[in-house]
Formats: structure tokens, sequence, C-alpha cells
């Protein structure tokens, strides 16, 4: 009864034509669910008015003069009213006992500059014009104390030369976008994790209600499953592209138009390094997830067999910080080499201007390597149980089994 | 036409199929007719390459079933499962551009079948606003929009009221007026008696009888004899030569022979007095119960 006349053509299924349907359904209906839209209008609305609020907190802060030692006299007294004059706010003075306690406050932001003995100024950060003022000021007063003294006779020309030389600096953060580019480099972090992690549970979502709504028997007579698998990844590794662009690019975009002090410029190359570690970092998680959302046969049964790849993940995000704090640590660099880590920190990485073309490279390479067996075994396990909608199917189960369509 | 030939599976000790083999013809509407678990589902899965076949060949036209012969079949699975909030023309449409249709020519597709189903006014609507009996057109539409050359619905009666089989009914006859093949499998043998042109009867993943619904209803040899009176009979006596009650003034007997025919109507007018009689072949669901045992 079979077919003998093999010499006609077998029909091969048209693999990339139906999941370009499965795509376009599948993006359409994601983009415009609720849950998408009303995540991505909080993260825009939290970046957006988290700058406006640092901002406006730079704007409103008064500045605090920290002094230590002996002053010339007057010039504390008189710095406030000055200061005011000069159109620099409201500036207080506050006095410490050891310039370690002085030097312990500056660091931590609550004293902006410092005076030692009279004759030194300190400072975090070398930036603004408030240290220069208040050499200024040290100056003039150093001058009028001398000038003042009953023991001050003319022709003291050291005595003068010493009253109006310059007052050192002393830095103690010369590197000042260091730290901030750090606090950049860990938005940049939870931004690619929290939208990864989005997007996945998107993507979980949508097979499981496949499988539980029996939709799947329905798709499965008129397309392969690879076609249905590759149509998913793609409409939802798009929505989390979008995601990813709109809260990078808003984020660079609203940071340098503020101007925020202490927070460096961030350049542009950086939104396509975080375009393509999501790219590679979606890819690898998210037929990860799809192989284990098609084990499951409802939305309920879901939790339990996405628990190893949550778990992963979590792992991933928390070496994040790890590498995040001392991004040029030789621990940190081989952590951040590990395909499930990469995604997240290699953006961070490359800011910080501590991430060699080399390793960058390196990075990439283990990264698609990674993804390239990621995407094996997930293509194997979810051709191989998203049919099976009666049961939950085991790990092992669906490796072991035969491929369905 | 669909052939399928020597078709076996076992799932685990479970032995699913044991050598189905029939033919669904253009044109015709073959019934496919079992119990729940006689196997019924896993064949019309298999078509579609939804079961790994332990044995056995599935053609379409004399070739193996391919992608390109999958495309001209349309499929209703007795799971049902649409988009829940996806409009109905949108997803109807959706489903016929998989089978092939092109954007424009599945939207048209989509709203006509779906007008012809009684839902034109309901095409922007999302199916879980539509009620049960609507949402089963939409899966209706769902396998036949692409207008396939073979219809396999499974189970398309299931929970349907009785306006609603009358209208599915005369569509499955349209379809194979329209010289398409339509193979449906129903656990309802008497509700689609009228309907089938052949009938394949399925048991244990056996196929028990095969034939036009003539044939099949002559497979077991005899007649049945139809019998009401005026008033309640003597059932007792009747049941002695073998007649059975259907109601308190209805029975009804086996005539392995037409000669048998005067004496049992004389049994029966001893019995009570006959207003009509009337002999006919067993029904299918006497056929059921008789080749399956």
């Amino acid at each position: 009864m079979t077919n003998t006349t093999t010499s006609r053509e077998v029909t091969q299924p048209n693999v990339m034509g139906d999941a370009a349907l499965v795509f376009r359904r599948e993006f359409l209906s994601r983009i415009t669910s609720n849950i998408f839209l009303a995540t991505f209008a909080f993260a825009l609305a939290m970046i957006i008015g988290g700058v406006i609020f640092f901002k406006v907190m730079q704007e409103t802060d008064s500045d605090t003069v920290g002094l230590v030692g002996d002053q010339p006299a007057g010039a504390a007294e008189a710095l406030p009213q000055l200061a005011e004059d000069a159109g620099f706010g409201a500036v207080e003075v506050e006095t410490f006992d050891s310039r370690e306690a002085l030097e312990e406050a500056i660091t931590s932001g609550d004293v902006q500059v410092g005076v030692v003995d009279g004759d030194e100024l300190v400072v975090k950060t070398n930036e603004g014009t408030l240290p220069g003022f208040l050499a200024l000021i040290w100056k003039e007063a150093r001058v009028a104390e001398l000038v003042n003294s009953p023991d001050f006779e003319a022709g003291q020309q050291q005595a003068v030369a010493s009253a109006t030389s310059e007052l050192p600096l002393t830095e103690l953060e010369p590197d000042p976008e260091s730290e901030a580019k750090a606090g950049v480099g860990i938005a940049l972090v939870v931004m690619l994790f929290l939208t990864i992690q989005l997007v996945g549970s998107m993507l979980m979502l949508s097979i499981t209600e496949e499988k539980g709504n029996n939709i799947v028997e329905l798709l499965l007579s008129s397309m392969s499953a690879k076609s249905l698998l590759l149509g998913k990844l793609a409409a939802n590794g798009l929505v989390g592209l979008i995601q990813v662009v709109a809260m990078i690019g808003t984020t660079i975009v609203a940071v340098n138009v503020a101007d925020l002090a202490d927070i460096p410029t961030i350049p542009s190359s950086l939104l396509l390094v975080a375009l393509l570690w999501f790219i590679l970092g979606f890819a690898f998680f998210g037929v990860l997830i799809a192989a284990a959302a098609s084990l499951a046969p409802s939305q309920e049964d879901a939790q339990s067999v996405m628990t190893p790849i949550i778990i992963v993940l979590l792992i991933g995000y928390m070496a994040s910080f790890f590498v995040t704090a001392n991004p040029g640590g030789s621990a940190e660099r081989i952590v951040s080499l590990l395909p499930f880590v990469s995604p997240f920190v290699m953006p961070a990485r490359f800011l910080s201007d501590e991430l060699p073309i080399w390793e960058h490279v390196l990075a990439l390479a283990i990264a698609v390597a990674a993804l390239a067996g990621a995407l094996q075994l997930g293509s194997r396990i979810y051709t191989r149980s998203v049919i099976h909608t009666d049961r939950k199917l085991g790990w092992l189960e669906a490796f072991r089994a035969e491929p369905v369509r | 036409m669909l052939e399928l030939d020597g078709l076996h599976k076992r799932f685990g000790d479970v032995t699913a199929l044991n050598g189905v083999s029939f033919t669904a013809k253009p044109g015709y509407i073959t019934g496919f007719l079992g119990r729940n678990g006689a196997g019924k589902s896993t064949t019309m899965r298999s078509v579609f390459g939804l079961v790994n076949l332990d044995a056995g060949e599935i053609a379409w036209d004399g070739r193996p079933v391919d992608a390109g012969a999958m495309s001209r079949f349309g499929f209703m699975p007795e799971q049902r499962g649409l988009y829940r909030k996806m409009p109905i023309a949108k997803q109807v449409a959706y489903f016929a551009q998989l089978k092939g249709l092109d954007r424009r020519a599945a939207d048209d597709a989509a709203a006509q079948l779906l007008d012809e189903l009684g839902l034109g006014d309901r095409l922007g609507d999302k199916l879980e606003a539509l009620s049960h009996g609507n949402q089963q057109r939409v899966q209706l539409a769902t396998a036949l929009a692409h207008k396939p050359d073979l219809c396999l619905l499974d189970e398309p009666f299931n929970g349907l009221d009785p306006s609603a089989v009358r209208v599915l009914n005369q569509y499955l006859r349209s379809l194979a007026d329209q010289g398409r093949a339509v193979l449906f499998s129903s656990h309802q043998l008497d509700l689609v008696e009228g309907l089938c042109d052949e009938v394949v009867i399925v048991d244990d993943g056996v196929i028990r009888a095969t034939g036009s619904v003539v044939d099949v209803r002559r497979t077991p040899g005899y007649s049945v004899l139809s019998l009401a009176f005026q008033s309640t009979p003597e059932w007792a006596q009747l049941a002695n030569e073998g007649f059975t009650a259907t109601g308190t003034r209805t029975g009804a007997v086996r005539m392995d022979n037409p000669e048998q025919l005067p004496h049992l109507l004389r049994l029966a007018g001893e019995a009570g007095a006959l207003t009509t009689f009337s002999y006919d072949l067993p029904s299918l669901s006497n056929v059921f119960e008789e080749v399956t045992g």
C-alpha cells in the first residue's frame, strides 16, 4: 500500500516560513500584553524618576566644609555668608578632632571639602569650584591675620609669601568615575537580569499555555516542533531586546542630559555591547527555559521543572555582583567568563575599562559555544516533550524519547 | 485517498493499535467508530505524525504522508484547544496561514467560514467571550478554513446539542459533496449512523468491521423484527421466544432468516394485539455489540 513512486519528491516542512508565522503571532501577543506594558512603563518611569531624583538632590543639597587643627582667624566664620554671596548656596562648617575623622567624613560624602591646619585642602575627588573658592578665602584670611598681627613688620617677605601660597590639595579618590561606573555597571546587571527573567517567564507561560490548552496538538498538525520553538524564541527575544534598548537608551540619554555630577558620560557603544550580550544570554537561558517548560503539562507543574534553570539564572546574577565589586580581580575575571555569568556582567566590565579585548572575545567565544550546546540540548528536549500534554516528563525521559514531528 | 495499513502502537504494556488498516475516500464520509480508548484518537493523531508508530504505513494518494500532504489535511483534535484571548477571525486565519494560505486569502477564508457557521458578527470577539457551542464552531473552522482535501475530525459531536449536531451533519455532508474525504471518529453510534457513507468499527486497537453502512449492518447475518402492541403484551411469554422489550409496548426480535417472519408474527400476535411491525438490518449499535463481543 505504501508509496512505491519514490522518484516523486517528498515535501519537507517549511521550517523558517512556519517559524515566521509563529514569530509574528507571538510577538504581537507579547508586546501588547498587559504584563509587558506594565513592566515596561514601570522600568522606564523608575529610570527617569531616579535620574530626576539625583539631579534634584544634587542641586538642593547643602555642602559641608570640615575643619581640623588651627585655622586662620575669621575664615570659618565668614565662609557661610561669603559662599552664599558667591552663589554656592548653603555651606555649613563642621569641626573634627582628627584628620582621620575628617577623611572618613569626606570619603562617606558627609563632608565635601576639608581644611587641615589651615594650609591643606582635602577632597574625595577634585571637582567643582568650591575647593578653589575655599583656597581663596583661606589665603585672604591668612594674609589678614598676618597683616593684623602686632608682630608684623614691613619687609617680612617670607611670611607674606607663605600666607599667599597656594593651599595644596589632597584627593582621597583621584578616579572619580570608578565608583560611579561600578554603580552604573550594577544597574546594567540588574536590567539585563530582570529583562531575561521577565521575557523568560513570558516564554514559559506561552509554552505552558499551549500545552495546558492543548493548542500544541493543533499547531503540530501544521508545523514542526522546531518551527514552533524557533518562532517563540525569536519573538520573545525581540520583545526583550526592545525592553533592553529602551531601558539602557533611556538611561544613557537621561544621565547625559541631566549631566549628573559623579556620574560619567556613558558611551553609546555600551548599548551595542549590552544588546549583543542580551541576545546571547536570552538565547542561552531562553532555550533552556523552553525545554523545561515543555516538560510540564500545565502552568501549575511548570514551577517545579523550572527550578534548576532558575537556580542557574540566580547563581549567574549573584556572581555578577561579586564581579562588579572588583572587576579587575583575578577570580572575578575568571568567574565573569562563565557562560551563565558573562551575559549579565560583561557590559558592566566593558564600562569599567577593566576588560581587555582578548578577554571580551574569549568570553564571547565561550558564550557562543555554550549557546550551541544549550540549543542542541534544549531543542532535543522541547521537540520530544512538547506534545506530551497528559503528564510531566523528566529531563532524562525526554532526552531519550523519540522526536515527534 | 487516505490509506492506513497495519498500524501498530504500544504504550508500555498497553496495545493501542494492533494492525489498524482502512481507507477514507474522497467524496465519502467515513465514520470511525468505537468506545472511548478503542484507538480512534491514536490512529488520527498518527496521520499527522503526532504518534510514533511501532509499525505500519500511512499514505495519501499513494504516497507516504509528508509535509505537503499534511498541509492539505484539516484536523480537529479530540482535546480542543485554541488561544483564549485571541480574536476568533485572526485565530482561524492564523491556522489557515500555517496550512499555506497567504495572509489575505487566510483572512478571507476565515471570515467566510465563520460567517457560514453563524459567527459572522463575532469575528473580532476573543474566543473566551463565546459560548461553549460557538467555541466548538471556531475549532471546526480552524480545521477547515484552508479547504482541506482530507478532513480529520476527532469526536466532533462531543458536547453538541441536537440542533448543533444537525448543523454539523449538514456541513460534513456538504464537504463530502465537494469531493473532500471526511473521516470523523465517534463513540455515539446511533447519532452518526445516518451520516456515514462508510464506517470503520475499532475495538481494543483492532478493526472489527469496515465497509459501507449497509454492508457493515449486514455483517452479523440477521435482521431485526420490530413490533408495536396496542397494550402491554405478555413479555414473559415473548422473552422465552427470544423477544426483548424496547418499551412497555414495543419490542424486537432477531430474525436469522426471512422465512421466520410468519412464525414470529404469530408468536407476537398470541402475546398481544399488534399495531405495527417492521424489519430491518441491525443498527450499528447492534452490530457493534455483536462484533466487539
